[in-house]
């Protein structure tokens, strides 16, 4: 007993005379770990910081060389250095003493230090330190804390958080802190993740608006740079919005200036601004999609969907072309003109279809002119997918399910054509507010094929409920997110935090020996705890984001990307560009005279052609 | 290097690129809002037209007829106003400054001219970054480095530690700065209009 206090008390005393001769280093190395603790940083960021010193340590070498003109010399500065250290310091030149010795105690203070901070931080999360085996949660509430605090500080500053960084990897915003996952300090993904699909579930009010226009013009940056280079197809984004209403218009807006920053040149809005054509469907796919866009029942109702599909597949694949809109269709919903239509010949067995379904054809007829009368006319345009760079769909998921439900088909129809036809265009397929549309878009039969189509898909919803209509389908989509799941504050995020994995963790027990006073002796064992938190989850602030990827969760505090203002105050004084003056004086020089008050000025020789847009303005011209 | 070099006269091109195409609500006298219906900016048009067209006795305005002919086909759909207003807001918003610094396109200034272009940005990064910020940063490591050469004397230890204070300044300081990358790409290829 007295032989183990003996021991310890010599430890002590040499540790303690460790540290004083050593006192610059103890002092950077107290330093630095009071700055990791502050900051939440890792210890590895002290490391790091060593490292930078590098070029410090390498000046005082090649200095101290230059000055001794001896190997001998350089191998011993550190030890001359602390030499000189001490006789300054005992001549009360301590500015002097600290000077010499800095470029050696600097980097050894802050390994030092980052290796004092990480035993503190591995013994706390072990269990083995602190005061009480409760001492642990404290520490990692407040390490929470600071790491926060950093992150937003670090996404403060204006040139810390670029859309994209070197290798085309999407930058989101500064790590608040790792598990499983390399730390950096800026938090970003590989394009290739962009080209997987992609799940974020998260509440209204957590920043998911904003970290989607974060991952979509990053895509954009990205995949639009690789195209100018030569390195990649063109890229194709379209977002489906299933909530609608007015704040869709906003986010639009909002997305289209975004976007613009990324390098997009046009985005559509739809169907406010562009129209897309239903019509432009393969024959065969365009039946599917029809026959899909009305509700339909199963069991004895099945007879009807039967039926159904065999009239519009005889009006799409009648003699003559399938229908160019709308209208077309419902005119050919009439048994005189289907029959007419097959009668020239060859078409019996058609005709005794038309026959059979007489009586069921004006029934079909009123369905579709109430389901295109709800539609509009954004799938009656002339549009495709090909003439944006983006498309920004909007769909009232929330007043109208079940036209946002038949768009949402119709939408995805068409852009998988559209991916087939089109062939080389890297797509990535948003839906937003997916809960709204779930239950009539599968979007996992999509997942399914959209490997071959170049075609990724990001889900968006508001919670693990809204992913699916049942458990199952939700955990095929969640578990089909091979480019990582977001995970924002949800109330519920115990399923997919799970999916996240376990990992092993060392649990120590300490023995209580009086109240509240714990010993530090105990045992320790291995056990699985959960990679993500979903306390943590639950507590996350607006703007932070957990992302799960390959059994680690990164955290994340999200950078708002800033777009310019939507509404500009007039110009009053702005100057004519030169094009338009040149073009103008170039005109006046070689226009031929007509009439008195423009003698002196000369007629236009080559003037653009806006004869379409007079027309549109003043009428046709009449013939001569 | 290839190209022209970072200084000097640019050519026509880049300076009608740098003076920006005309507002086109302005050109039509009309204000800038998405909500315009297709019937206001036809009106506004034609009766831009009338007044201005080279057949008219007067011989008409032809620069204001083709610009308002211009200014017309990029608002008539309002799709196409959507994306005038967008072009304006970019205009006006943080990647002007940055205009003609594309990212990922090579303009043939070579290596050691986009070192030269990134220094000729400097300033401007420094303008639209954290100037106070970095201000102050710039006067702590002048100081520092004043403090540490007085402190050390003609010590190995001095040129160290001035090192020392540089690799700080550049490591903390890129911070205050604005992004240096254009994250605009150039496609070659020209806006259609949907539907």
């Amino acid at each position: 007993m007295i032989l183990r206090a003996g021991l310890r008390l010599v430890r002590i005393v040499a540790a303690a005379a460790l540290v004083v001769a050593a006192a610059p280093v103890s002092l950077v190395a107290v330093v630095g770990a009071g700055l990791a603790w502050f900051g939440g940083w890792p210890p590895a960021r002290l490391y790091r910081a060593a490292l930078w010193c590098l070029p410090m340590l390498a000046v005082w070498l090649a200095a101290t060389a230059v000055a001794t003109r001896s190997a001998a010399q350089v191998a011993a500065a550190p030890y001359l250095a602390w030499l000189a250290m001490w006789h300054r310091a005992a001549a009360g030149d301590w500015p002097g003493a600290a000077a010499v010795i800095a470029p050696t105690a600097i980097p050894a203070g802050l390994v030092a230090g980052g290796l004092a901070w990480a035993y503190r931080t591995r013994s706390l999360r072990t269990g083995s330190g602190g005061l009480g085996p409760d001492s642990a949660i404290g520490f990692d509430r407040r390490q929470w804390r600071h790491q926060t605090r950093s992150a937003r500080a670090r996404i403060a500053a204006p040139g810390a958080v670029p859309l994209t960084v070197r290798g085309g990897r999407v930058v989101l915003g500064a790590v608040i802190r790792v598990v499983g996952h390399q730390h950096r300090q800026i938090a970003s993904i590989p394009y290739a993740r962009m080209r997987s699909h992609q799940v974020v579930v998260g509440s209204t009010g957590t920043g998911k608006t904003t970290l989607l226009l974060r991952l979509w013009a990053g895509f954009m940056a990205t995949a639009l740079r690789r195209h100018a280079a030569g390195q990649g197809p063109a890229p194709l984004l379209v977002v489906l919005d299933c909530k609608g209403g007015a704040d869709a218009r906003k986010i639009a807006e909002r997305t289209r200036r975004v976007l613009r920053l990324a390098g997009t040149r046009s985005t559509a809005i739809w169907p406010d601004e562009a129209a897309l054509s239903l019509w432009a469907l393969p024959p065969a796919q365009l039946t599917t999609t029809l026959v899909d866009l009305i509700e339909h029942g199963t069991g004895g109702a099945a007879y009807y969907a039967d039926v159904l599909e065999a009239v519009v597949e005889l009006a799409v694949a009648a003699p003559g072309g399938p229908p160019a809109d709308s209208d077309d269709l419902l005119v050919r919903l009439d048994p005189d003109w289907l029959a007419a239509a097959y009668s020239p010949g060859g078409h019996d067995a058609e005709l005794g279809l038309i026959r059979s379904a007489g009586r069921q054809v004006g029934d079909i007829r009123l369905r579709y002119r109430t389901l295109f009368r709800r539609l509009g006319n954004g799938l009656d345009g002339l549009g495709s997918f090909g003439d944006a760079d983006a498309w920004y769909c909007i769909l009232e998921g929330v007043t109208e399910v079940g036209v946002a439900e038949a768009q949402a088909r119709a939408l995805v129809d068409l852009l998988a054509s559209f991916a087939v036809r089109e062939g080389g265009r890297e797509i990535l397929l948003a839906v937003d507010e997916y809960s709204a549309v779930s239950r009539r878009l599968p979007i996992w039969a999509l997942y399914e094929r959209a490997r071959s189509l170049g075609l990724s898909v990001q889900v968006s919803t508001q919670s693990w409920a809204g992913l699916a209509a049942d458990e199952n389908e939700r955990y095929r989509i969640a578990s089909t997110a091979d480019g990582g799941i977001w995970l924002l504050r949800t109330p519920h995020p115990e399923p997919v935090a799970a999916l996240a994995g376990t990992r092993k963790f060392t649990e120590t027990t300490r023995r209580l020996v009086g109240i509240p006073i714990w010993s530090h002796s105990g045992s320790s064992r291995m056990r699985e705890e959960p990679v993500v938190d979903p306390a943590l989850i639950r507590d996350l602030d607006v703007g932070q984001a957990a992302y799960l990827y390959r059994g680690g969760v990164t955290y994340v505090q999200v950078k708002r990307l800033v777009a310019p203002p939507a509404a500009l105050p007039p110009v009053s004084d702005r100057r004519l560009p030169e094009a338009t003056t040149a073009a103008a004086a170039e005109i006046a020089e070689t226009r031929p005279a007509t009439g008195k008050a423009a003698a002196a000025r000369r007629p236009a020789a080559s003037l653009p052609d806006v004869g379409s847009l007079l027309d549109e303005a003043f009428g046709k011209e009449p013939a001569p | 290097m290839t190209g022209e070099p970072p200084s000097g006269r640019r050519p026509r091109a880049a300076r009608r690129a740098r003076a920006g195409p005309p507002d086109p609500f302005e050109v039509l006298g009309l204000e800038r809002r998405s909500d315009l219906a297709d019937a206001d900016v036809h009106g506004a048009w034609r009766r831009i037209a009338s007044a201005t067209h080279p057949d008219r006795e007067d011989g008409g305005d032809p620069a204001r007829f083709a610009q308002a002919a211009a200014a017309y086909t990029a608002l008539r759909t309002r799709f196409g106003r959507g994306e005038a207003l967008a072009d304006l807001a970019d205009l006006a918003g943080p990647s002007r400054a940055r205009a003609g610094t594309r990212q990922g396109v090579k303009t043939g200034w070579g290596w050691g001219g986009h070192r030269l272009a990134a220094a000729a940005r400097l300033p401007a990064r420094v303008r639209r970054g954290r100037p106070a910020r970095l201000t102050l940063r710039v006067l702590a490591a002048v100081a520092a480095g004043a403090a540490a050469v007085l402190a050390a004397g003609p010590h190995p230890a001095a040129p160290a530690l001035v090192t020392g204070v540089a690799t700080w300044l550049v490591l903390t300081g890129r911070g205050d700065l604005a992004p240096r990358e254009d994250i605009r790409a150039v496609t070659g290829r020209r806006r259609r209009r949907p539907g």
